[in-house]
Parts: structure tokens; C-alpha cells; sequence
């Protein structure tokens, strides 16, 4: 069943552009196609994630690199859309029914609050339509209810961005030490702005095939795409735009999503060797310590204090910088991650190479409770 | 005021208050419980999310427990609420948990296990709800609402 190669990848760097979201993409799908050896005639299907641009966006997109005639289906789920994309592709390829799928997630996301991530009219009126305000009372959760601190939430987003410094494709490169991130404006307590990412534009891409095509295009040390898993809201999750919980038990999209992917991909936590996680805000990174098993629930911070979640140690968590450095173009910013881990598997990254990795796990947390993780091997 | 809000949107208010909500009184909020796993849920769905099940509408107990609370310190687009402003996490005995907008005096008195009590709020020409301390719970005081929320 694991009959799925990342044939290529490209990207277009996460940042703010003086151009449009189709001249973003484009440059991402032609840098995919081209490390894949490939031209957009070879493509058999295009899934294409973006939240917020127009109609027929993948269209359009398509439209600067050529009139193939083949499908092209548009997928949104928030910041999962990338993620749905990858899913609904490897899918395809497993079956047989594409050999070649070329997922694309793109996105310019405009400044300031997201808008219309879900929430009612009566939410937004009374004030209650606000994403980090779901980040903040997680946070402080997570405060509460285990030995992290705000220091530990503050020392996440000074290893991402010490990550960043490395990294060509993120939007802030510059390190930050843990009283810039503290006294940073404060945006919904206990969380301040260098604790949560920064919406923005950019693109990522993948060029999916199957085993057999890899092998007849002669593509060598190949990197397999094991598993994807997706999934949506169950009665007791609580995420964005969700007004209300069942207080006595809550469940984890992210734990569900991990478990579906690790079991199809036949690996456990134990054998993982590079995570790119979604760091909405810095308990979120600490928070999938927890939901991809990579520590016991309540060893979140030890995991982050023991320097084992840094590029260096054992387990580096997002050493692209993460949505803190990168920023978060949202529909792109899943086939982000795969672009980071299959250039880590490839050791590809230059400055920021986190050693010799051979299992790479994906995760993404999108509104409207849509949960995916992927995972990547050499 | 703020010119740029016209119309109050649609607020739905019915599936969360009962009819006879006045703005700045105390209410019990509007819910739902499923005829078959007796499982509440807010605000009202007509069938049960977790089993399927047929629902009643019921009223919820009027009072209720921090159990989490953060602030809004930038204006978000389209609230009819003032920022700075206080979200609460307000804990049911219905084994429900609600967010919802804080609408006492003082921000400084929200703590983790505060008592609070369900208000309806204006907003704009309709009616909201939210919710406010309280020190004594067989007091038959109003609550302590403030006007943070804007009356059109």
C-alpha cells in the first residue's frame, strides 16, 4: 500500500510579494515540475489548496504554465487545504487512477485578522470571532495543567526563529532571545505577537507519482510518501469555530490524525526522526509534542528543555522555522512542510540540514476541526 | 458608535436564548439535550452531533465557573464590542463549557473558579448573551453589566 514517491518539489517563498497569488503558485508548480524532471504534460491530475483567492483559482493558475487539458480540481480546508490536497492525491496514485498528480497549495492572505475562518454572525458581533483567543485559552491550558511556563512558550518561537535564520523560504530571519518574545505586544494574554504566526502569502508543491512511474523515470533514492491521514471533527474535539465543549472530555483531531497516519505507515513515534508541526502559536508546537507522541502527556516542556526538538538534537521540530519565522499562507502552508521534509530526507538544507534523517512526519490544524499528518521516508 | 456599522447582523439569538431574553437582565441560556444519550450541547442543534439522537430544548443552569479567560486587546472587524475586552470560558453543571464575552466592571476580578452568571446583552438592535460576576448567588441582584457592548 506504500506505493507513493515524491517525485519533486518547489516553492515560492512565504513572505509579502508585489505580486498575485498566480504568479505565486506558478513559480512554486513550475520549480516542483522542473526538480521532478517533469513537464505539466506529463500531469495527470492537479489538486490546487488556497482559502481565499476566487473562483476557479486553480485555473487560473494553471493558466501561466500551459493549457494541458487534464483535471484540475480546487480543495480548501483552512489550513489543512494543502493537506486535503496530499491526501486526496496520494489516494489517487495508490488506486491507480493517476500516475502523475500534481498537488499545489497557494495563498495572499491579507493582513491583520483572518476573516471568515467559520464563525457565526452572532460569534463576530459579540466579539467572540477571534483565532488566537481559541490559541490563548489552549495556552494557558497547557499552563495550568503541566509544568510549562511562559518562558517555555517563548523559548519555541526563539528555536524556530533561530531555525529561520537559515532558512531562504521564511519571512522573518532574524533571531529573537526570550524577553524580545515576552515583551513583544501583547495580543490575547497570555500569548504575544512573537508567540503566534503571522498570516502571509506564498506557495509550495508537490509532484506525486507512483513506485513504478519513480522507478521508469529513473528517480533514485526516492522519497516515499507513506501515509497521509485526514480527519474531521468527532463530538468531544474543541477547536476554531467551535463555541462550546463537552468540559468533562475532550479529544485531540491531531492524536487521531497521528495514530491513522503512524499505523498505515506501519512506523510509532519512536522511529521519527524530523517533525514539521503546526505552530499556529507557540503552545501549539508544544501541544503536538503531545498529540504525534513524541513525549508523554505532561513532558511537553522537558521534551523542549532537553534541546532534543532543536536542530541538532534527536527530534528537530520544525527546523524550516515554523508558521512562527515562516509565516502562514495558509493554503500553502502544508505542501510547506513537505517541501522542508523532503529536502531534510534529500539533505538538501544547507546551514539548517538537520543531520541525516530518514522519517519525517508532517502535521497540520486547520478551523473547522481538519486534522493530517503525513509521513515521509527515504 | 461606529458609523461603519449599519445593520446588526442576524444573531441568531434563538438558539441561544429564550424568547423572553431582555438586554442587561439575567438569562438562562438556551441549549439543547438529546433524548437519547441525554448529552447537552450550545448552542441548539436539532439533532444530536454525538449520537444522532432527537433534541429538546432546555434552559441551562444560570450560573457557571471560570474555567479559562483571555483578552482581546485589537479591535477584531465586525464586533459590535469595544476592545480591550475579557472572553471567558464559563463551565456548566450540564458538563458544558461556553465561550462567551465578559461583561462585568472589573477585568481584575475575572480569576480561574469565579462565579458567573448568564446576562442578555444589547448588541446593536439585537440581543446577545454574555456573562457577568457574581458574589452571592441567591442574591436577587442584577448583575454588574457594563455597556462595552455597543447599543446602536
Amino acid at each position: 500500500v506504500n506505493n507513493v514517491v515524491i517525485a519533486g518539489v518547489g516553492i515560492h517563498p512565504f513572505g509579502r510579494f508585489d505580486v498575485g497569488y498566480r504568479a505565486l503558485g506558478a513559480f512554486a508548480a513550475r520549480a516542483a515540475l522542473a526538480d521532478a524532471q517533469m513537464a505539466l504534460d506529463d500531469v495527470d491530475l492537479v489538486l490546487v489548496a488556497n482559502v481565499g483567492a476566487e473562483m476557479a483559482k486553480g485555473q487560473n493558475v494553471l493558466d501561466q504554465l500551459g493549457r494541458h487539458g487534464k483535471p484540475i480540481i480546487n480543495v480548501e480546508a483552512a489550513c489543512a487545504s494543502s493537506a486535503s490536497a496530499l491526501f486526496i492525491g496520494s489516494r489517487m496514485i495508490e488506486s491507480g487512477t493517476a500516475r502523475v498528480v500534481l498537488c499545489l497549495g497557494v495563498e495572499k492572505a491579507p493582513r491583520g485578522f483572518i476573516a471568515a475562518s467559520g464563525f457565526e454572525q452572532w460569534q463576530i458581533a459579540l466579539g467572540l470571532g477571534v483565532n488566537p483567543v481559541y490559541f490563548a485559552l489552549q495556552a494557558q491550558e497547557l499552563l495550568m495543567t503541566t509544568d510549562a511556563t511562559l518562558n517555555d512558550c517563548a523559548d519555541v518561537s526563539v528555536k524556530n526563529h533561530r531555525h529561520a535564520v537559515e532558512n531562504p523560504n521564511a519571512m522573518y530571519r532574524k533571531a529573537v532571545n526570550r524577553e524580545q518574545v515576552l515583551e513583544s505586544k501583547r495580543v490575547c494574554p497570555p500569548l504575544t505577537m512573537l508567540m503566534l504566526c503571522a498570516p502571509n502569502e506564498g506557495a509550495a508543491a508537490a509532484v506525486l507519482v507512483s513506485a513504478d512511474e519513480a522507478a521508469r523515470r529513473g528517480i533514485d533514492t526516492p522519497v516515499r510518501l507513506r501515509a497521509v491521514s485526514l480527519v474531521s471533527r468527532s463530538p468531544d474535539d474543541w477547536f476554531v469555530p467551535a463555541p462550546a465543549f463537552r468540559t468533562s472530555q475532550r479529544t485531540s483531531l491531531s492524536a487521531r490524525a497521528a495514530a491513522e497516519a503512524y499505523e498505515a505507515a506501519g512506523i510509532g513515534p519512536s522511529d521519527i526522526d524530523i517533525v514539521e508541526c503546526q505552530d499556529t502559536d507557540a503552545a501549539s508546537e508544544l501541544l503536538a509534542y503531545r498529540d504525534l507522541g513524541l513525549c508523554r502527556p505532561g513532558d511537553e516542556a522537558g521534551l523542549l528543555r532537553s534541546g532534543a526538538t532543536a536542530i541538532g538534537g534527536r527530534l528537530p521540530v520544525n527546523a524550516s522555522g515554523g508558521l512562527l519565522s515562516k509565516g502562514e499562507p495558509l493554503g500553502a502552508s502544508g505542501l510547506g512542510q513537505i517541501h522542508e521534509l523532503t529536502e531534510q530526507l534529500r539533505g538538501r538544507c544547507g546551514a539548517r540540514q538537520a543531520g541525516n534523517p530518514r522519517v519525517g512526519v508532517g502535521h497540520v490544524m486547520g478551523a473547522g476541526h481538519t486534522a493530517s499528518v503525513a509521513v515521509l521516508s527515504l | 458608535m461606529n458609523a461603519q456599522i449599519g445593520i446588526t447582523p442576524a444573531l441568531d439569538s434563538r438558539l441561544y436564548l429564550p424568547d423572553d431574553a431582555r438586554a442587561g437582565e439575567p438569562v438562562a441560556l438556551a441549549a439543547s439535550r438529546c433524548n437519547r444519550c441525554l448529552r447537552y450541547e450550545f448552542p441548539q442543534k436539532a439533532c444530536c452531533p454525538s449520537c444522532g439522537g432527537d433534541t429538546i430544548t432546555v434552559a441551562l443552569s444560570r450560573f457557571a465557573t471560570v474555567a479559562g479567560f483571555t483578552s482581546v486587546l485589537s479591535q477584531p472587524p465586525d464586533a459590535l464590542v469595544r476592545a480591550p475586552y475579557v472572553i471567558v470560558v464559563a463551565a456548566f453543571p450540564e458538563d458544558l463549557s461556553i465561550l462567551g464575552l465578559y461583561v462585568g466592571a472589573s477585568i481584575d476580578d475575572v480569576h480561574l473558579g469565579s462565579r458567573l452568571r448568564s446576562v442578555a446583552v444589547a448588541a446593536g438592535e439585537r440581543v446577545g448573551f454574555g456573562f457577568a460576576l457574581v458574589q452571592n448567588e441567591r442574591d436577587g441582584d442584577r448583575p454588574a453589566v457594563t455597556d462595552n457592548v455597543r447599543t446602536a
